[in-house]
């Protein structure tokens, strides 16, 4: 069976990533997204997300927190992908 | 000619609203663009849903004519947590400032709450929070002055 290899893309100086600290004390690399979006119709927001590896946010991840350049966010959603390697955290900024 | 009474109320209330609740001066009127953080909490008046005419019992140009205009006001709130206690607190201020001023200064004949707030709730960077409520507020014009309240 043909084993992916995509920590290419999670590479934090030649790939996509950047780094991001974990639990307060991790350091992972994660793909961050961040684009606009128009809550409800009425409100501007953004929709902050991060692609990260499965092995670096556990199944524990919801509720923990992920600092990204200076901002540190809750993580309030965690979505495996396709094989479960890859798993997509939705974030909200910390309160 | 003066504004059609329509535009006369949504601009009364905006300005019966406007520093008088906790949204401050971000009320808005014919405000189709979605609120910034800068605008929250805001308020949003329109008058887009279809109304209705009573039956006149006169003919003629001139005769009278009772209005039942429903008016959409949608607060929408930014935060973290209490975002639906937020904004049923300006919901509270908006009915009593509205029951308070029932005419407008004589622009209408009354203006009534005819649903509760219905709420919807969105995630994001920070949870936003909008609730609409639609008030009806009745008012009467001759058929050819419809810029002048009677």
């Amino acid at each position: 069976m043909f084993a992916e290899d995509h920590s290419v893309y999670f590479d934090t100086e030649m790939g996509f990533a950047v780094v991001a600290v974990y639990d307060g004390a991790q350091q992972i690399p994660v793909i961050f997204d961040n684009a606009f979006i128009e809550q409800l119709g009425m409100v501007a927001g953004t929709e902050p997300l991060a692609l990260a590896q499965a092995s670096d946010a556990g199944a524990d991840a919801v509720g923990k927190t992920l600092a990204i350049g200076g901002v540190t966010y809750t993580i309030r959603g965690r979505e495996p992908r396709d094989d479960g390697a890859h798993v997509v955290l939705r974030l909200e900024v910390t309160g | 000619m003066a504004d059609h009474v329509r535009t006369q109320i949504r601009h009364a209330i905006e300005a019966l609203l406007v520093g008088a609740t906790d949204a401050g001066a971000n009320v808005f009127i014919s405000h189709p663009f979605p609120l910034t953080s800068a605008q929250l909490p805001g308020i949003k008046i329109d008058s887009i849903l279809p109304g209705r005419h009573e039956p006149s019992s006169t003919g003629g140009p001139s005769r009278l004519r009772t209005r039942l205009m429903p008016l959409t006001i949608a607060v929408c709130v930014k935060e973290v947590s209490g975002y639906q206690e937020s904004a049923d607190t300006i919901f509270k201020q908006i009915e009593v400032l509205l029951a308070n001023n029932n005419t407008l200064g004589g622009l209408c004949k009354w203006i009534n709450p005819i649903t509760e707030p219905g709420v919807s709730m969105a995630e994001g960077d920070v949870r936003a929070c909008v609730a609409e409520q639609v008030f009806e507020v009745v008012y009467v014009t001759a058929l050819n002055a419809p810029d002048v309240p009677r």
